[in-house]
């Protein structure tokens, strides 16, 4: 009987033994950047978020085949109309096809956001991390050239590096990482600066762990959650600056369309009120991207830091509208 | 130091100090030093547990972890065997160091800190090993599972994080991680300290089941002397930075003779009616330890303080009683009697 039993239940299930099971835990059933991947999957409002910059994107991409019109086609007929079947966002005052120009100037915009918010990331996340690891005397010297560069206010900086390098797509790029740097350098140095006491991280220095391992392996993947929630927000800040940097004739030059060179049309007060079209379309398209990315950014920190609360739409969509401060 | 005869000597430390410079002021002027361990000469023979005992800001955790070479002493010399008998490593690097990185293993007092939570644990022990040579993943698979048989962690929880985890778990899980590299030495900082009464007992249990499996030595830092006593065979007291007595573990009870020894023996709460002693209690606090009493440390709070003690240091000698372990620090001729057992 009672081997009857015994029986019946090793065939219902075959125990591993610990060997077996041990092998099988440290088989990695799915990495961690899997895990992340299938988490952000499900996570709606990031999702939400992505769909429309994968749309944005592609219709960027797409811009020709979309509107059937150049951005620099004119047509003096044509001038200031109103949205219609033909052109569905109007035309400007040269007579070209505002909807064109929007999607030519998202390519613009989009690549400026993107490459500063990286350029900037990348510097910031370097130099902080050798800051904030090594301290002493490096630490000291690059705090200060941070301060330096902080006590200029923004736009002056802004100004200054761009008469020194010229108007440009990627000068503007540059200027950008140049003058944006010491808040990622900052926040950096300060997760690195309290990771370095860390238990874990004394632990891998007891162990004889290299250098770089030490600050790739073990201390950046738990400094990189604020790192891409900050890089992410970054590219939303960047595409704003560069509106107000061309809206004031600094950026890239009038001759490529971007949003922030369509909303300069805004400027006279006549265009404000009774051609809504040539101002409307590129600050939606502003509004729509920035909150997209910031839906993504949110999710983001979400899925990395498994330790902080889902953020509510409610919320997200109050910083959006409210604006949010970058820097905190 | 005496009393390691017949064990071969694993680690020394000869006249070990580590000060901490006090800055004050713009120009960060040098006003001082914490003197957390202050001329300590401490022994580890293979295969023996030393526990080092002392309250808060005794420098024992300091002592810990200069000598796992997490800290650099400000002066002293460490001597390690590595292979050919002890030699100097106070300020080895290398392949040395890393050697050394393979023997001796550190565990940390704060369980809940001590492993990165972005790991799988199992990953975290594949990873010590793998940096210390074991190449073969199945290997390393074996081994874990090995180690983690040995503190009673189920191999199927390997792929869980940190944080998902108890504290008693994870602080059996860094003396697994630890064990896996099969070290010589482990330097165990108030490892039960953070943890509940019931599970204390448990980690303290196992420790020394791997102890008498593995023959590793094991430096136990505490500040409790019942768990210090129950793993060790000598105990190191500490006081401000020095030691002030070595006794055999197992008679800490009856032998003390070190004042300070004494009171914190009698604060130790028992439920044993007879053998309750009366409580001494220390009077004021312990000095800073950045303006340390002249003589004895001890002598502002002694009760037995005699004129010789404010003025002279007093060495470590061998104590009144035969055990040849035992060493104390104190200037009085007759160690003062153990207040007697209270009879009800």
């Amino acid at each position: 009987m009672s081997s009857h039993t015994h029986n019946a239940a090793s065939s219902l299930q075959p125990v591993p033994t610990p060997r077996q099971a041990g092998r099988q835990a440290l088989r990695k059933p799915e990495s961690s950047l899997h895990a992340y991947a299938r988490s952000f999957l499900h996570n709606r409002n990031a999702m939400l978020g992505l769909t429309v910059i994968v749309l944005m994107v592609l219709a960027a991409v797409f811009a020709e085949q979309i509107t059937g019109y150049s951005p620099t086609q004119m047509n003096p007929a044509q001038s200031r109309q109103p949205p219609s079947a033909d052109h569905w966002l109007g035309t400007d005052q040269l007579g070209r096809d505002v909807f064109a120009r929007v999607l030519h100037g998202a390519r613009t915009s989009i690549y400026v956001g993107v490459a500063a918010s990286l350029l900037e990331t990348l510097l910031g996340t370097v130099l902080g991390a050798i800051a904030g690891y090594m301290r002493g005397p490096i630490d000291g010297i690059l705090m200060r050239i941070s301060e330096v560069v902080m006590t200029f206010p923004n736009l002056i900086l802004v100004m200054i590096f761009v008469s020194l390098l010229g108007q440009g797509v990627n000068n503007v790029v540059l200027v950008f990482a140049l003058s944006g740097w010491m808040t990622t350098f900052r926040l950096v140095r300060s997760e690195f600066m309290s990771l370095r006491e860390e238990t874990f991280v004394e632990a891998t220095r007891s162990f004889g762990y290299s250098r770089p391992r030490i600050v790739f392996k073990h201390m950046l993947p738990n400094a990189l959650s604020p790192i891409v929630v900050a890089f992410t927000i970054n590219i939303a800040h960047y595409i704003i600056a560069e509106a107000g940097l061309s809206f004031l004739g600094l950026g890239v030059p009038v001759t490529t369309p971007t949003w922030g060179n369509l909303l300069s049309a805004a400027e006279s007060s006549e265009v404000m009120k009774s051609y809504w079209w040539l101002w409307v379309a590129p600050a939606l398209a502003i509004i729509i991207f920035v909150t997209g990315i910031n839906f993504v950014g949110d999710g983001l920190r979400d899925v990395l830091d498994p330790k902080t609360r889902r953020t509510p739409v409610r919320k997200i969509l109050r910083d959006n509208l409210l604006g949010k401060r970058v820097e905190s | 130091m005496t009393g390691t005869e017949a064990i071969a000597s694993l680690y020394r430390a000869s006249k070990l100090t580590k000060y901490f410079p006090v800055r004050r002021g713009v120009l960060r002027r040098h006003v001082g030093d914490v003197k957390a361990v202050d001329g300590v000469d401490l022994e580890i023979g293979r295969g023996e547990t030393v526990a080092v005992l002392g309250e808060s800001g005794c420098g024992k955790t300091t002592l810990g972890r200069v000598l796992a070479r997490l800290e650099r002493p400000t002066s002293g010399v460490l001597e390690y065997d590595l292979g050919q008998g002890l030699e100097d490593v106070t300020r080895t690097s290398g392949s040395d160091e890393f050697a050394f990185r393979q023997r001796v293993q550190m565990i940390f007092q704060d369980p809940y800190t001590s492993f990165n939570p972005r790991q799988r644990v199992g990953d975290a022990i594949a990873e010590l090993l793998s940096v210390h040579g074991m190449d073969s993943s199945e290997q390393r698979a074996d081994r874990i599972t090995e180690v983690c048989e040995m503190v009673n962690i189920r191999p199927e929880y390997l792929q869980r994080y940190p944080h998902e985890f108890s504290g008693g778990q994870r602080q059996r899980l860094s003396i697994a991680r630890g064990l896996s590299v099969r070290p010589e030495l482990i330097v165990a900082d108030e490892i039960v300290s953070a943890l509940d009464v019931s599970i204390q007992a448990q980690v303290v249990n196992i420790l020394r089941t791997v102890q008498g499996e593995t023959r590793v030595s094991i430096l136990f830092i505490s500040h409790d002397v019942g768990v210090a006593q129950y793993i060790s065979r000598r105990t190191m007291v500490m006081y401000l930075g020095k030691v002030v007595e070595v006794l055999n573990s197992a008679t800490l009870h009856e032998r003390a003779e070190h004042p300070y020894t004494q009171a914190l023996i009698s604060a130790v709460p028992t439920m044993d009616e007879t053998a309750r002693r009366e409580r001494i209690v220390l009077r004021g606090d312990v000095p800073s330890p950045i303006n340390k009493p002249s003589g004895c440390p001890f002598h502002t709070r002694c009760s037995y303080v005699m004129e010789v003690c404010r003025v002279e240091e007093p060495l470590l000698r061998a104590a009144r009683d035969a055990d040849h372990l035992h060493q104390v620090a104190c200037h009085l001729p007759e160690p003062p009697a153990m207040s007697p057992l209270r009879r009800q």
